[in-house]
């Protein structure tokens, strides 16, 4: 007897790395509908169980981890391999989250700091990386995130972001929109 | 947000913080605005009516109680000094009635908007940032397996395009560890009459001959003859009539066989025309 489920459970157990519901789709020959709903079942079943797995949404996929609360126990057993990031660094991480593609000068503007230190060290862990250039002159680097950077802060996709904290002027831009969209659009 | 403690050893030019002041070292802050801002939340100032005065003092006496200021590192926080002495100039001039008015109190743009405008956009970073640092100690706390290290025989295909030129060293690598490189001891070196451009041609006519079955590429390899010399030619050869567009290589199934075939002049993809972009970026 097989099911969707099992399919599912099966593919992520051996995968490791997030797959995402292509991925799933491809290889149970299912439709998409019945795969998200699957991995909805698997989660809630992990979930509810006291198990000591989970089936997580990150970096546009599906994955299993160990659970939370199992974290000391695992931490025994595995030595972490790289350090926290600095407070410098999760700055400059989350600028360029919120604002990218920006680039190295944008990140100073706002920090009032030169970050080229900081951003060498996040372009090396993988977790930014080098999108394109400004079409200005000195056509400078712009950085955005990278799966590495989702997968690194446990995010199910970049819009996973919380809202910036009350911008009056994004709000007030929000607000013109709106009117404007509400008014029939603008005649271009 | 900020433990007001000397980091002591952190920059030991910095000499000893002031004793009137709660020990700061610029060492702990991430620049002038970082600064700034933990004055403004130390201090219970309104950042929407910011005691400019008071703030600038602050500043410049923390700046002050360094006996000796590493340039390099102060830099930034002498040029905001400059800044906050500048507004604080400003804010002293007596107000010129402007006309038309420029706002509703009768006076001139307030000369702080600026430094509020950064300092509440930096804070909202700072803020998320300590957001991002949350979500970065939870998810160190879930473990994920590396990829089925019990199944050896099995493996996830690479995606297109995923793997490197590094992983194609190391594949080269494992095939001439496999004839024994590095192991010989080398007593005598002859000369060997043997070319890239000899062996481009011997595979060329071998790879054409083969016409549509195509040539197993590891039978290519392992048939070299010569010994290293040989397979190593032939690894550059192949490189070569790959990259001149001569053969293109296919492979079925993952883990399958891999065939080269004979690409004929038309058909070839001139590969200089993309450079360009590639040169200037």
């Amino acid at each position: 007897m097989r099911s969707l489920l099992g399919m599912v459970e099966s593919l992520l157990f051996v995968s490791g790395d997030p797959l995402t519901v292509k991925d799933l789709v491809k290889a149970t020959e299912w439709d998409e509908g019945a795969v998200m709903s699957a991995l909805r079942e698997l989660q809630q079943r992990y979930a509810s169980s006291d198990g000591g797995v989970q089936c997580i949404e990150v970096a546009n996929g599906w994955q299993l981890t160990t659970k939370p609360e199992y974290a000391h126990i695992v931490g025994k057993l595995l030595a972490p391999n790289a350090n926290r990031l600095s407070k410098a660094a999760l700055e400059v991480v989350t600028i360029i989250a919120y604002r990218q593609p920006c680039t190295s000068a944008d990140i100073e503007a706002i920090r009032g700091v030169s970050s080229d230190g900081v951003l060498k060290t996040l372009v090396e862990r993988e977790l930014v990386a080098d999108v394109g250039r400004r079409q200005t002159p000195g056509r400078p680097i712009l950085y955005g995130t990278t799966d590495t950077f989702l997968h690194y802060f446990g995010l199910a996709s970049i819009d996973a972001l919380p809202q910036l904290p009350d911008d009056p002027d994004a709000e007030a831009a929000a607000a013109t929109e709106t009117a404007v969209v509400k008014a029939g659009g603008l005649d271009l | 947000m900020h433990t007001a403690e000397v980091v002591q050893g952190v920059l030991p030019t910095m000499g000893r913080p002031s004793l009137t002041l709660p020990s700061i070292t610029l060492a702990s802050f991430e620049g002038p605005l970082d600064l700034l801002l933990h004055l403004v939340r130390d201090g219970r100032m309104d950042i929407f009516n910011l005691p400019i005065s008071e703030l600038c003092d602050k500043y410049l006496t923390v700046l002050h109680s360094y006996d000796e200021l590493n340039l390099h590192v102060a830099g930034e926080f002498l040029v905001m000094a400059a800044t906050l002495i500048e507004i604080k100039s400003r804010m002293l001039l007596p107000k010129v009635p402007s006309d038309p008015p420029s706002d509703d109190d009768g006076n001139g743009p307030d000369p702080r908007m600026e430094l509020v405008q950064r300092l509440l956009e930096y804070s909202k970073y700072q803020e998320m940032s300590e957001w991002m640092q949350t979500v970065e100690g939870e998810r160190r706390n879930v473990f994920v397996r590396a990829q089925s290290p019990l199944a050896p025989e099995f493996r996830i295909p690479p995606q297109f395009g995923e793997l490197s030129a590094d992983q194609l060293v190391a594949a080269m690598q494992r095939i001439l560890d496999a004839m024994g490189a590095g192991e010989r001891q080398v007593t005598s070196v002859r000369r060997h009459r043997l070319t890239v451009r000899l062996t481009m041609r011997i595979l060329l006519t071998r790879i054409t001959e083969a016409g549509e079955k195509g040539v197993d590429l590891l039978e290519m390899i392992t048939e070299a003859g010569n010994g290293l010399l040989g397979v190593i030619m032939v690894f550059l050869s192949l490189l070569e009539l790959l990259r001149s567009g001569s053969i293109a290589v296919a492979q079925d199934d993952f883990c399958g066989d891999i065939r080269a075939f004979f690409i004929p002049e038309p058909l070839r993809i001139d590969w200089t025309i993309e450079t360009d972009e590639g040169t200037d970026a």
